[in-house]
């Protein structure tokens, strides 16, 4: 099990944490991706942009970085502060 | 040297912010300091109840760090402080506080502006502008990342 955290626009459309059940390999980013935008409508559209990142465990990922079971991901859109 | 900072969750209060921030200075010259506020208008020129700002905790913490120490880096400061908020914030009320210390004052003004730049484009925040019947998430503009880009050619 790994807790996929949701922020800005992504957390209004899949809640703010999904819980998801990994393969025994993990999953890549890539993956990981590719089953959330399974669970609502119009997921794939959302989360299939190049403008939206990742994290493991806090630290930024890449489309190939490996997840495993017990890790935190996190998906956001462009960050806007100040 | 001193970088610090620092999530609000509740008021910021940006004249007690600078004052202790004065208070702390050791043979500064110059302390610049900025205030950004929640505009009582939308992206669309409509009257806003709130801005609300997420952000992730943790890692917001760590990417306005990074921020400040990336300043603290590349101009001669001797102190940087950035409060942010988070939460709802109502029209009017501050955003964000920064504020530098430095021997003479162009590298206080250079600082401020770098870390006010690199705030819009890399701190971990996400922007919902709230009114009545309507919510809508904001995103950095064209003019934001081009002000960022400002410093990667100086």
């Amino acid at each position: 099990m790994t807790t996929v955290l949701l922020f800005g626009r992504l957390g209004e459309c899949f809640g703010r944490e999904v819980a998801v059940v990994l393969p025994r390999d993990g999953w890549t980013i890539a993956d990981l991706r590719r089953h959330l935008s399974t669970l609502v409508p119009g997921g794939e559209e959302i989360l299939d942009s190049v403008k939206v990142r990742a994290c493991v465990d806090q630290v930024m990922a890449e489309e190939g970085t490996m997840v495993g079971s017990g890790q935190e991901v996190a998906f956001f859109p462009p960050v806007s502060g100040g | 040297m001193t970088g610090t900072a620092r999530l609000e969750p509740r008021q910021l209060e940006p004249d007690a912010e600078l004052r202790a921030f004065l208070a702390g200075l050791d043979g500064d010259g110059a302390v610049v300091s900025f205030v950004g506020v929640a505009r009582p208008t939308g992206s669309d020129g409509g009257s806003l109840t709130s801005l609300y700002l997420d952000h992730y905790p943790g890692a917001t913490e760590a990417s306005v760090e990074a921020i400040v120490a990336d300043a603290m880096r590349r101009f001669e400061i001797s102190r940087a402080l950035v409060v942010h908020r988070c939460g709802a914030v109502g029209p009017g009320e501050p955003i964000v506080f920064v504020a530098t210390a430095s021997r003479h004052r162009r590298e206080s003004f250079l600082a401020a502006d770098f870390l006010m730049d690199r705030l819009k484009t890399d701190a971990m925040f996400w922007k919902r502008e709230e009114a009545a019947g309507r919510a809508v998430w904001i995103e950095p503009g064209a003019r934001d990342r081009s002000d960022r880009l400002r410093w990667d050619r100086s």
